[in-house]
């Protein structure tokens, strides 16, 4: 088990900046039992549930109505495992007693008639480990769902089934000893003497289990009814896995210990930075909503109690409280956390409704109520990531806003604190729903680049683990090229797809490929790969992207033509994907072999969708370190490989195997990159075709990334991830370097557990290069180095319609030359003051930007502005001359940004009864209510300032009221004010069109306000 | 709709009113086929019109002279709308109403077990569009089907053969070309397009006719 540079590097980030602050509340009830809980089971027919004191050799009766004991049934010692019959009629105990001396007389079952409370025993000889009842299926029927059902019982050497009815117990197969003989040695937990679990899927079809767990060498199976047949597998990892077991309803999918299997024994995702535990562990599936809730040793997880406000000395977790998790059912991608009183140590169920979760805890039992959740206090903020940006033409303080609300609607608490010198947050506490404000002083900020700030947020009555909002100020100088795009999480790989002009970019926390359009840089989706994705490669026909993740032996396959994934490609037993390369014959897959701790290279066949371990690398051996990488060249002739132990190796696609492998440096990290020209390069050490180091290149610091570009390449390094990355497009592989120049930020730095980083990727299509950097990605002009020209500013307009009319809050299109070296738009609320190195003044004050570019500026005028105005554009060559334009108290104007099939351009006003434009094939009739959206309206009541969002409940009205008519008509206005839940330059009006109107095939709609008016045409029909 | 209404409510009336004086009263079924026009645009060439559709209705006639008879005719027509170009299909859903007077003459006297006849006259013919409109339809370049309805003066012709089932029953198998100025509310033009002017609907029908 392996655990990601990355995470612990933000871990470790926010712990020496400030302790997470701790919540007072938790989430679920505990009920304690006096004993030690091994077992439970569930009875919904009579709401109870049965709970095995294993220790006090009993069954605890739990009203799951007022979640108290109610009775208790005595029973033979050690009862270890518990099932319900399908029909709730009886209930199976397994007791244990693997005394020493042996007890044979006490390894048994007991079987109660619950009807009755009648108990009738069996001795099964050795100790019996477990029990769980499925459905009965007849040799040519369907599963009885309705009736008792069998048993399937687990003893240290066998498997059998009890029928309830008849007490026959039958042989189904034998296996070697499991277990450990009592007494044991304190502390040592049920689970831990058992060291087996089993569950039912939700109809009763498959059994899963788990035996030796605990231990090396763990058996898994499973028992499928249909068919009566048992299958098992031997399984290892490290950690090893406590016997829990949880089945989705059909028995597809198991989570066995922190491993969540297929069918077919395979891993489809392990639980990443798992920790080695005792006890810890417990899950169950709610197969209704596709989750997992469950509790999983890791960092963030005590080992056990007490369970203080603070960290216990020495404790390497940040936080003292266990937690819930929710995750994802396919990839464990968790979704949420809530702090809970104690740990979970055993089996956790939940009830059919899902509503309610029962876990075995170390007082007993803990009473989750999750379909409850809503009305617990949470904290939930709208932003991972704040960003600030300041830039050279405007040092004055900025602000930023991000929302705080409790996802139930509660009010719920809550303090915000930051030890960074000049941040302030305000509020810095109170109750949500509140929009908090962060205020950078750029002078406090020495840094020209970006820092990353965590926001610590906590709350004495939230249950849930509050994401850490990250604030990120960038604060770059002039001389520091590129434009960020903010995206939030752990950025593992870059890819560009020049053909589609597209570039991908994994991001392994949230499991997912994000997918960018190259001449936006707007994300166009966002699709899901397999647990902790690390590295992708692009199939040599270009139509497939193949992503290697390091916690699952699934390698994602996408189609890109569709944007859909597809079946992915199953690894050898116990491989999981970390790099991954293809070529004109082979793709090649560096991964962790769990089997001994080393990497191997497998072979992939997209076509059949098989992957197999290559007995040899060519004559060497395929043995490799876990973090090794490959890197296929653009031709598809080579993959080199890169070990961090300094070994490279040569994959010839002509040969189809391994030709060349040296050992010539001692270690090597950072970028790599494999030419079209026999050339390769690590770190910043050259290699030639026959791997045989040639020197090193030029560079400013630790490599981050290097992509070739035909001979040459650009390369992107940085001293140290505080200080500003440093690019250089090299035209050979020489140690010259070639005009070095700052980014705006730092890039993303290789780790000792993540040696390797790919984070450049070049555009020609879009003439950009991308680059991973602090806050995301930064987009740079490929010509970034050339001198440029001062701006120059050559036409002010309305955004909406291109008219000169402008007005005060209205959004305005600035067109000219050199108005910024990129193309970038933003979908930051409130909208920065300064995009792609551009800034936009009006009368000395910066304005909020949507929308830059070198000929285009999208910008909204602020409300506080009228008359005669001066602009000016500041960009890195320079400031544009003043253009001086009238800013008149209104100026309407209807957007004419619709489309309707190939017809764009079209008046954005819509006919609210069927929600579409008004064209001439979908006319104004008369009684219709038009919706016109349009900008210019000028300031509103109440007021929303430029940048902002309107509230989406607030309704405000224009201060100058509007009059609309149709033709000899006039429209009754239902209401003329902003957007709610848009930018506050957006207007709407909702106008109703009289019975009676003149009809025609262009009538004037004209919209007047006092400072100026619009007219469109439209067709009318009545 | 409204319109229609009266306008049944009328021939009901009439109908009424005119009982017990040599009058023959029918109901008749069949289908109506419309010929399309041609569109010229600067976009290209396209045709436009109604889509064939089923048609029912009633008349109610008075036997005037030993070969005249007069006739006042409703039919409802199910007639889809559609412009067409090239292999592009836009349609949407449309009917109509027909209300009109014919004289007929026939070439047996009254009496006979068979008669042939043939018939002239004009009335009017109410157009209307009831699809769902939208802001992109196909060929827009040509026109617009529109949710409208359009009155049209319409003058008609036809011919047919009646036969005695049994006494005062008739069956009658005829068929009427139905004559409009071609609609343009209901199919609007596109700015430039240029429209044929004249609609022919042949509607041939089968009816069962009453005589006192």
């Amino acid at each position: 088990m392996r655990y990601y540079g990355f995470l612990i590097l933000i871990a470790s980030s926010a712990l020496t900046i400030a302790p997470t602050p701790l919540p007072a509340a938790t989430f679920g009830t505990v009920v304690a039992v006096g004993g030690q809980a091994s077992d439970e089971a569930l009875d919904e027919t009579r709401g109870l549930l049965y709970i095995a004191n294993f220790t006090a050799n009993r069954i605890d009766v739990m009203s799951t109505a007022t979640n108290t004991i109610q009775t208790s049934i005595n029973v033979a010692a050690q009862p270890g495992s518990l099932a319900l019959s399908r029909d709730a009629q009886y209930l199976l105990v397994a007791h244990f007693n693997n005394a020493t001396p042996p007890v044979p007389s006490g390894n048994l079952l007991t079987l109660i008639h619950l009807s009755d409370n009648t108990q009738r025993t069996f001795i099964t000889g050795d100790p019996p480990l477990g029990v769980a009842f499925f459905a009965t299926v007849p040799d040519n029927g369907s599963a009885n769902l309705s009736g008792p059902g069998m048993a399937l019982v687990v003893t240290t050497t066998g498997f059998y089934t009890l029928d309830p009815a008849s007490g026959i117990l039958q042989v189904v197969s034998t296996l070697t000893n499991l277990t450990v003989a009592t007494p044991v040695p304190v502390p040592t937990f049920p689970g831990q003497i058992l060291q087996t679990a089993l569950a039912t899927s939700g109809d009763g079809t498959v059994i899963w289990g788990i035996g030796g767990a605990g231990t090396g060498t763990q058996v898994i199976y499973q028992y499928h009814a249909l068919t009566h047949s048992l299958y098992a597998e031997g399984y290892v990892s490290s950690p090893p896995m406590l016997p829990r077991v949880s089945v989705n309803n059909d028995g597809s999918y198991a989570m066995v210990g922190w491993i969540l299997m297929n069918s077919s024994f395979q891993t489809q995702s392990k639980y990443p930075n798992v920790v080695t535990s005792t006890n810890v562990t417990g899950h169950a599936f709610d197969s209704a909503h596709g989750i997992i809730y469950g509790q999983i040793p890791d960092l963030s997880q005590p080992s056990g109690p007490p369970y203080t406000a603070s960290p216990a000395a020495g404790s390497t977790s940040s936080v003292s409280l266990p937690t819930l998790l929710t995750m994802a059912s396919d990839n464990l991608t968790v979704t949420g956390r809530v702090y809970i009183p104690e740990n979970i140590i055993g089996r956790t169920v939940l009830n059919s409704a899902g509503t309610t979760l029962y876990a075995i805890s170390d007082s007993g039992v803990t009473v989750f109520p999750v379909g409850s959740l809503n009305q617990a206090h949470r904290l939930a903020s709208d932003h991972e990531d704040v960003m600030v940006s300041t830039t050279f033409c405007d040092r004055s303080a900025v602000q930023q806003s991000f929302t705080l609300s409790d996802p139930g609607g509660n009010k719920t608490d809550f303090t915000i604190s930051t030890a960074q010198p000049g941040v302030t947050v305000s509020p810095s506490s109170g109750m949500t729903p509140a929009t908090v404000t962060v205020t950078i002083d750029p002078g406090q900020f020495q840094t020209k680049g970006t820092m990353a700030v965590m926001l610590n947020i906590g709350s004495s009555t939230a249950v849930n683990v509050v994401p850490t909002v990250r604030l990120l100020v960038s604060n770059p100088d002039e001389y520091q090229r590129g434009s960020v795009v903010n995206v939030p999480g752990t950025l593992t790989d870059i890819m560009p797809d020049q053909a589609r002009n597209r570039f991908y970019v994994l991001r392994q926390d949230n499991n997912e490929l994000e997918i960018f359009d190259g001449s936006t840089n707007q994300r166009i989706v966002a699709l899901r790969t397999g647990t902790t994705p690390s590295m992708m490669t692009m199939s040599s026909d270009g139509n497939y992207l193949l992503v290697a993740n390091d916690n699952s032996q699934l390698i994602s396959v996408f189609d890109l033509n569709a944007l859909q994934p597809v079946s992915p490609i199953v690894l050898p037993g116990g491989h999981y994907g970390h790099s991954i390369a293809a070529s004109n014959n082979a793709v090649l897959v560096l991964a962790n072999n769990n089997a001994d701790g080393t990497g191997v290279i497998d072979s992939l066949n997209l076509a059949l969708r098989t992957a197999t371990e290559l007995p040899a690398l060519g004559v060497f051996q395929n043995k490799l370190s876990t973090t090794a990488v490959l890197a296929g060249s653009p031709n598809g002739n080579n993959i080199l490989v890169a070990d961090p132990d300094g070994t490279v190796m040569l994959y010839s696609a002509a040969a189809n195997t391994f030709t060349v492998a040296r050992h010539d440096l001692q270690a090597l990290s950072g970028a790599f990159a494999a030419s079209s020209y026999n050339t390769f390069v690590v770190g910043s050490n050259v290699f030639n075709a026959s791997l045989v180091p040639q020197g090193t290149l030029g560079s400013s610091g630790i490599t981050s990334g290097f992509a070739f570009t035909g001979q040459g390449g650009y390369q992107l390094a940085a001293a140290s991830q505080s200080t500003a990355g440093v690019i250089q497009n090299l035209s050979s592989l020489t140690g010259q370097q070639n005009s070095p120049t700052a980014v705006v930020e730092a890039p993303v730095l290789p780790t000792l557990l993540f040696n390797f980083t790919r984070t450049v990727a070049p555009m020609p299509s879009a003439g950009t290069v991308i680059a991973l950097t602090t806050s995301g990605f930064t987009v740079l002009s490929s010509n970034y180095a050339a001198a440029t020209a001062p701006p120059a500013i050559a036409s002010v307009q309305n955004a909406a319609d291109g008219s000169t009319s402008v007005a005060p809050g209205g959004l305005i299109s600035v067109y000219g030359s050199q108005l910024s070296a990129n193309s970038i738009a933003t979908s930051q609320i409130p909208l920065p003051t300064a995009m792609g190195q551009s800034c936009l003044v009006v009368n000395g004050t910066p304005i909020p930007l949507l929308f830059v570019s070198a000929s285009q500026v999208n910008a909204q005028l602020p409300l506080n502005m009228g008359g005669n105005v001066s602009m000016s554009i500041h960009t890195p060559a320079g400031i544009s001359n003043n253009y001086n334009f009238v800013v008149a108290s209104s100026a309407p104007a209807v957007f004419l940004s619709g489309a309707a099939g190939p017809e764009t351009g079209l008046a954005t006003i819509f006919r609210a009864d069927n929600g579409q434009l008004v064209t001439p094939t979908n006319p104004v009739h008369g009684g219709d209510i038009l919706v016109i959206y349009l900008t210019g309206m000028g300031p509103t009541s109440p007021e929303v300032q430029a940048g902002q969002q309107t509230p989406p409940t607030l309704l405000t009205s224009v201060m100058e009221t509007p009059s609309l008519s149709l033709g000899t008509s006039g429209l009754g206005i239902q209401y003329a004010g902003l957007v709610p839940g848009y930018i506050s330059g957006l207007y709407q009006i909702n106008a109703v069109v009289p019975k009676g109107v003149v009809a025609g095939s262009s009538v004037p709609l004209v919209i007047s306000q006092p400072g100026g008016s619009t007219s469109l045409n439209v067709r009318v029909v009545n | 709709m409204r319109r229609i209404a009266v306008s049944i409510l009328f021939v009901a009336a009439l109908a009424a009113s005119c009982f017990g004086q040599g009058w023959e009263f029918g109901g008749s079924g069949g289908a109506g086929f419309l010929s399309n026009v041609n569109v010229s645009s600067p976009a290209g060439s396209a045709t436009a019109g109604f889509e064939s559709g089923g048609a029912f209705g009633g008349y109610i006639g008075q036997n005037l002279y030993p070969h005249w008879s007069g006739e006042l005719h409703y039919m409802y027509l199910q007639n889809d709308l559609h412009i067409d170009s090239g292999g592009t299909n836009a349609r949407f859903s449309g009917n109509a109403h027909v209300l009109h007077y014919d004289m007929l003459y026939h070439t047996n006297r009254k009496g006979s077990k068979m008669q042939a006849f043939a018939a002239v006259g004009g009335g009017m013919k109410i157009f209307r569009g009831t699809g769902a409109e939208a802001a992109y339809q196909p060929n827009y370049q040509f026109g617009y089907l529109t949710k409208a309805q359009q009155l049209k003066p319409m003058g008609d012709f036809g011919a047919g053969l009646r036969f005695e089932l049994k006494p005062h029953v008739f069956m009658r198998l005829e068929f009427r070309d139905y004559i409009t100025p071609f609609p343009s509310q209901i199919i609007a033009p596109a700015p430039g397009a240029k429209y044929g002017k004249i609609l022919n609907d042949v509607v041939p029908m089968a009816s069962i006719s009453y005589e006192k």
